[in-house]
């Protein structure tokens, strides 16, 4: 069975977690967990920290939805999350000093991704913090030469989430219809 | 104390939440093997400070206080020289990071740094993108790369938030999905015209100045203008934008605003008569405390009230032939999201085309391409192309995605619409 996955990214706090629950089958497994009975038969090396959940598909079909690590700035474990990989979500905190920082570290980190699939910003804490407000997001991404979906997202609810990751699925090929 | 270069450095961290601190663990464990191990404070001999949680400067001293001797090394954004610390920048590189493990070996053996001179902190200079980079595609960093990284991570500082816009629930509430069959239910019918022949398409148009539509666009306009809050008075409901905080307030459900939506208020029959007029007002004088879930955003308002409006028609200013374009994504989770918006938009954000040319690439129904020109228009995302090369440059069609991945994307789509 392939191993397809989505992953989630963005600062700590923007709710990767939260939106990996709303859209997981199964209750969200952190690797560190899994690493932990694991480590009856292996080391203790195995020993990570992020998110997995897993979408059921109906032909049995398993997408993988990873979210990274909560310390971003250890890049290293990127490459290997984003292996196989066929979009990014990129959480975004409105409520955070400087979102567009954020926005331009993420997007810079995962170019080479991005640049091979695509990715679908989502901000989340707009109820507390009204700005920037989306179409800043716009202009700032006008700026950076970059048109992606950029939607307000309570990461609590699935709705939400589904409609970042539909947008995602239709920028990567616009002419799919629901099966 | 003697520390071989062999020996496990005993380490212990501070200012990190759970998730970091098995982050940091496995960095150790990782890149950094074989220098430290993270140990309790009693048996540490090195201590690492996050420098940027919030208490930082509290666990600093108590770590000083404690054990004055013990090396301390400071992860930071900023640049900080701090007596009796070795300094590491964020992001944290492993090379920089086992150069401050044999800092605090040396210092342990004896062989201690003289300390640095005590001087201002300064902050890392904020690089903003460069205008001129068109794609944000590095080169693959390397580890051994000790070039520091020009995009960093803000700061974590929460702004001030306002707990009013809490209560604004209308504003945040999650997209509505209109599937095909509830389409016309929702949307609404127009008499007289068949959407199966095509040559009626032409006559499928309407004028948003003849009803409610272009009149909440008109005072949406002047208050931005003005910077001034309007209040529209339509004979109906007054409405009031506020352009600062890009919302209305509207003392009407979907309900009522649906069926006053498609009320002609400006026709030739009636004279051109027009019943509305805009004013000023002072916002503190108006009730909005008392019924923050009356506020909605400007833009969903003005989407939902074209699509309203349009009844599956399109805005006479549109040419079908002519290509249009879309400035940006409509942002979905705040919209009424009619059939096929999606794909509409994933499509337009390829190119400019032609809006008999969607409808003919998509193989949808024109009244769906309609319903979306008309509320895109409306937002302000969406115009008609004046350039030449436009009309003249026949836009790519789509990559062609393999069927495999066709198929995966279909099946992703299902499930996420449950």
């Amino acid at each position: 069975m392939s191993q397809y996955k989505i992953i989630f990214t963005g600062p700590v706090g923007a709710g990767k977690t939260t939106a990996i629950t709303s859209l997981s089958d199964v209750p969200l497994v952190k690797t560190d967990e899994v690493a932990s009975d694991m480590t009856k038969q292996r080391k203790a090396e195995t020993t990570v920290a992020m998110d997995y959940g897993i979408m059921n598909l109906s032909d049995g079909e398993k997408i993988h939805l990873y979210g990274t690590p909560g310390q971003e700035r250890f890049d290293f474990m990127w490459d290997i999350l984003t292996n196989g990989g066929i979009g990014l979500v990129l959480l975004l905190d409105n409520s955070r000093t400087d979102p567009f920082k954020d926005m331009a570290f993420f997007l810079k980190s995962f170019g080479d991704f991005i640049q091979e699939t695509g990715v679908a910003i989502g901000v989340t804490q707009m109820d507390l913090s009204t700005r920037p407000t989306i179409d800043d997001y716009h202009q700032h991404l006008q700026t950076l030469n970059i048109k992606v979906p950029v939607f307000s997202v309570d990461a609590r609810e699935k709705k939400d989430v589904s409609v970042l990751v539909q947008a995602l699925m239709f920028s990567l090929d616009p002419g799919i219809e629901e099966e | 104390m003697n520390i071989k270069p062999t020996d496990l450095l005993p380490v212990s961290l501070y200012g990190m939440d759970g998730r970091t601190h098995k982050t940091m663990t496995f960095f150790l464990q990782g890149p950094c093997k074989g220098t430290a191990k993270i140990v309790d404070e009693n048996d540490a001999l090195v201590d690492i400070i996050d420098a940027d949680a919030i208490d930082a400067k509290v666990i600093l001293d108590h770590c000083l206080a404690r054990k004055p001797l013990r090396p301390i090394i400071i992860l930071s954004l900023e640049t900080l020289k701090i007596e009796n610390t070795i300094y590491v920048n964020k992001p944290a590189k492993t090379d920089e990071m086992l150069a401050a493990f044999k800092e605090a070996k040396n210092w342990l053996n004896g062989k201690k740094k003289k300390p640095a001179k005590p001087r201002k902190s300064k902050k890392v200079v904020q690089v903003d993108v460069e205008p001129e980079q068109e794609k944000v595609t590095p080169k693959k960093k390397s580890r051994k790369d000790n070039k520091k990284d020009d995009f960093e991570l803000s700061t974590e500082t929460k702004v001030y938030s306002n707990p009013l816009e809490l209560k604004k629930t209308e504003k945040h509430k999650a997209a509505m999905l209109i599937d095909e069959q509830n389409f016309s239910s929702f949307i609404g019918i127009v008499p007289g015209i068949d959407f199966n022949d095509r040559k009626q398409w032409v006559k499928a148009s309407y004028n948003p100045r003849q009803y409610y539509q272009g009149y909440v666009q008109s005072a949406i306009k002047v208050a931005y203008e003005k910077g001034q809050v309007i209040k529209l008075n339509s004979g109906w409901k007054p409405l009031t934008i506020l352009p600062h905080s890009h919302e209305l307030w509207l003392d009407a459900d979907d309900k009522q605003l649906r069926a006053f939506a498609g009320v002609v208020v400006n026709s030739v029959q009636s004279g051109g008569a027009q019943t509305m007029s805009i004013s000023a007002v002072n916002p503190k004088n108006e009730s909005f405390s008392t019924e923050l879930d009356k506020f909605q955003e400007i833009n969903a308002f003005i989407w939902k009230l074209a699509c309203w409006t349009s009844k599956g028609r399109y805005p006479s200013a549109l040419n079908l032939s002519e290509p249009v374009y879309l400035k940006r994504w409509p942002n979905f989770t705040r919209l009424v999201i009619t059939p096929h918006a999606m794909r509409i938009s994933a499509l337009l954000m390829t190119g400019p085309r032609t809006i008999l040319d969607i409808i003919k690439v998509l193989q949808v129904k024109p009244q769906y391409v309609f319903v979306f020109v008309s509320a895109a228009y409306a937002a302000g995302i969406l115009e008609q192309s004046k350039r030449q090369v436009d009309k003249v440059i026949a836009t790519k069609e789509p990559e062609k995605k393999s069927k495999q991945k066709k198929s995966l994307f279909s099946r992703i789509l299902r499930k996420l619409r449950g």
